[in-house]
């Protein structure tokens, strides 16, 4: 069958399982495939390399047990978001990160170590993972942040290349109501955006930045600021009501539009209108899956790029001792894009501290993430470009949104690689179940 | 706990799952469980049983009960039975087990056969005949059971699983008369293609396949509703009213 990431570029022919228990998995390990979980990731980790098969976890989605005095859950690795926020927001619990879509697996979450706008406060996802059970070809291991330490931070952000998570740990947190405080502060261009961060984010648990990617000249940068934080966060009140989860799909996009809808006077419109909606600045209430997953209430909404797919491009600019360097990179970045006129849906802006994995993408400094539709040979080049200023300024890209770096560019953008492919050799001598990333990114070499 | 009062769901009792492990009954018992329905699970497999109940033990935060049964064991099918409802008062039933094997597998198997019809037929009628007259003697309750559209119209492409599924379409709407006024409420359910194991070789257009938590919504709001006849997605009502309309001569024509 025919298998791609969100971005649906590339496109790969495949064949693969969609087991239904984990001991028919687990009895498996003798053929492993490339896990996959609900195809969110953008480029082609989720891609099993040419003869290799998949797995599919979206049926290993049983809870295994939860402990409201810890908030540890325990459940098989292909459980959703979704599932679980609708389960325990009405009973007074949260993920403790989360990324900017709810229709991920716990296990891709944890095999791309994901950040959420609270990444400046609490980090990655690693943070909270209690344990991970891992179908590795050398057999079946349990690891925990101290045990087998090596397999667990080569397995957290490890894309999947250790083996199949068959059981995650993760340690909830408490909320006192499921809408978000959250206030939205516009701001004239990038220097004010940057300000925006440095002033205010200290004082809440989740920032974000959306930026108009069209916006030029003096106004490159423009933006929105969205801070947050759990209504009535600190206090749990006696009887906190069961809120109503809401939320389905509003609209579902039902086929690729031929050129895509997202045409460039389209965008500009949409960027112009969104950047004019008026923010007063103060503080008002909103559910959380409006916070948090304003881009879930368009399902198949990647469609709207038509049929050759697009790119996400997210990277990240270190500035380890906050002398600017993070803000002179991302500032470089956007400056490229824009006079290149790459922009297109809103970029988003974040600060981020640093991951503890084998293989971190997030480095204490600043990340921005945009979409890129593909428009062939000249977006490629254009990305190369792009890469180059990254690295200039020490950075590097996310891997979970790639489909395109190059071995060497990578090599020079995660000097941690060697180290992180030991250990997962350890587990996978063979390289088993490869996936298009890593033969791309020649990871077996 | 929570239960609605203008539900057709009896509010006391739970409601007995029969083949907890298909890919549809996961999805019915969540859905039951988000409503605050308690639940008993049944099944041929302790080990899958209890990685179930566990699940839903977890989303609706009480305890599920199992029970392990096989619907080919026919000697026990009585005191399997006893065993059930002597420590359980049951508001419902929602039958799920059933089989399907290629039509190409099936025409040079007797054994396969006659195991399909087993399953899908005679130990489903017994089954159900049991559950039948205990909530009629308990004085109300629901049976929905699992057909299948492949039951309104014979085709080349499954008619013995096709065949199956009339039959127990038939013995449905029996059932349904012969419970008229007991209030005891029989629902046929009838599903197109739905993403389950059951169909992970589906060639068809990928628009056709439901998701089972589609079709779980339709069953449980069926349930609540008191409907004789679930067709899910909704469409298929119209698509098979349309198919069984059709004389012979054109019906053969209409792909798939
Ligand atoms: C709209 C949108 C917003 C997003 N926002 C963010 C964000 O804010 N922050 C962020 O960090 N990411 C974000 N992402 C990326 C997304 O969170 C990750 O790509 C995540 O890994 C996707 O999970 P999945 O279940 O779809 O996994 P897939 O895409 O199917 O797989 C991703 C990787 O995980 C591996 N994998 C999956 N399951 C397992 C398993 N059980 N065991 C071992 N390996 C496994 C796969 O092999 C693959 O390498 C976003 C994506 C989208 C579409
Ligand atoms: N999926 C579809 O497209 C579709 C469409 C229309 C109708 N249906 C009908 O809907 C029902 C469920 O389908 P599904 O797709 O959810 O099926 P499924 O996932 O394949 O599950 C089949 C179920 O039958 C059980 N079973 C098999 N042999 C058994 C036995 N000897 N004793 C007890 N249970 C046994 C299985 O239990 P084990 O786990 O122990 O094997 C499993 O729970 C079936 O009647 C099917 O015909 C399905």
């Amino acid at each position: 069958m025919a298998l791609s990431g969100w971005g649906r570029t590339p496109v790969v022919t495949a064949e693969g399982d969609i087991p239904d228990s984990l001991r028919e998995t687990v009895d498996d390990v003798s053929s492993p495939a490339l896990p996959r979980g609900l195809g969110r990731s953008y480029g082609d980790a989720s891609l099993p390399a040419l003869g290799e098969r998949f797995l599919e976890t979206t049926r290993l989605d049983r809870f295994i047990s939860f402990d409201a005095a810890t908030g540890i859950l325990i459940a098989e690795s292909g459980v959703s978001l979704h599932a679980i926020l609708q389960v325990f927001v009405p009973r007074g619990w949260f993920l403790p990160v989360t990324p900017g879509t709810q229709w991920v697996t716990l296990g891709g979450a944890v095999a791309s170590n994901v950040h959420g706008k609270n990444h400046h406060h609490c980090g990655s996802i690693e943070h909270f993972v209690t344990e991970l059970e891992v179908a590795t070809p050398a057999g079946v291991r349990h690891c925990t942040p101290t045990e087998d330490a090596d397999l667990f931070r080569a397995t957290v952000g490890g894309y999947g290349l250790t083996g199949l998570i068959t059981r995650i740990g993760l340690r909830l947190k408490r909320i006192a109501s499921p809408r978000v405080r959250t206030r939205g502060l516009k701001t004239p261009n990038l220097a004010g955006l940057f300000e925006g961060f440095r002033e205010h984010d200290n004082g809440y648990e989740y920032s974000v930045a959306w930026v108009d990617t069209l916006a030029r000249g003096n106004s490159m940068g423009r933006g929105v600021l969205l801070l947050g934080d759990h209504e009535g966060q600190g206090t749990v009140p006696e009887k906190a009501k069961p809120p109503k989860v809401p939320g389905h799909t509003f609209f579902n996009v039902p086929f690729s539009a031929p050129h895509g809808i997202l045409q460039p006077w389209a965008l500009r419109l949409f960027n112009t209108a969104y950047y004019r909606i008026p923010r007063s600045g103060k503080e008002h209430t909103a559910g959380y899956e409006g916070f948090f997953y304003p881009l879930d209430v368009i399902g198949n909404w990647n469609r709207m790029y038509g049929p050759q797919g697009f790119f996400q491009y997210q990277f990240v600019i270190p500035d380890p001792d906050g002398s600017g360097a993070g803000e002179a990179g991302v500032h470089a970045g956007l400056e490229f894009l824009t006079r290149h006129g790459m922009g297109s849906f809103l970029a988003v802006l974040k600060r981020c501290g640093d991951d503890a994995v084998m293989l971190p993408f997030c480095r204490r400094g600043f990340t921005l993430a945009l979409d890129i539709p593909h428009r062939g040979a000249e977006t490629l080049r254009r990305l190369d470009e792009l890469d180059r200023i990254v690295l200039e300024f020490g950075g590097r890209v996310y891997l979970t949104k790639d489909a395109r770096l190059s071995r060497d560019t990578f090599r020079a953008m995660y000097p941690e690689w060697e180290e992180w492919m030991r250990a997962v050799k350890r587990v996978n001598p063979e390289g088993q179940g490869r996936s298009l990333l890593s033969e791309r990114l020649g990871l077996w070499d | 706990m929570g239960l609605n009062t203008n539900t057709r769901v009896p509010s006391s009792g739970r409601i007995a799952i029969f083949g907890t492990t298909s890919g549809i009954a996961r999805e019915v018992s969540r859905a039951f469980v988000r409503e605050g329905h308690d639940l008993v699970l049944i099944g041929r497999s302790a080990e899958a049983l209890r990685a179930e109940a566990a699940d839903l033990e977890v989303r609706g935060n009480r305890p599920v009960p199992v029970c392990v049964w096989d619907l080919l064991d026919r000697q026990h099918h009585a005191e399997r039975f006893a065993e059930l409802v002597s420590n359980t008062e049951l508001s419902g039933v929602f039958f799920a087990a059933g089989v399907l094997y290629p039509e190409k597998d099936l025409e040079n198997d007797g054994d396969l056969t006659r195991h399909l019809f087993d399953m899908n037929l005679t130990e489903t009628i017994v089954v159900l005949n049991l559950f039948a007259h205990h909530l009629q003697r308990q004085g109300g309750g629901f049976l929905s059971v699992l057909s299948s559209v492949a039951g309104d119209r014979g085709r080349a492409a499954n008619k013995t699983y096709g065949a199956s599924k009339a039959g127990l379409t038939a013995y449905l709407e029996g059932l349904r008369a012969a419970m008229q006024g007991t209030g005891v409420r029989v629902q046929t359910v009838k599903p197109g293609p739905v993403r389950t194991p059951m169909t992970d070789g589906y060639k068809g257009p990928a628009i056709l396949l439901a998701e089972p938590e589609a079709v779980a919504r339709d069953i449980v709001r069926g349930i609540r509703s008191g409907k004789a006849v679930v067709y899910t997605p909704g469409f298929w009502r119209l698509v098979m009213a349309i198919i069984r309309a059709l004389p012979e001569s054109l019906a053969r024509k209409v792909p798939g």
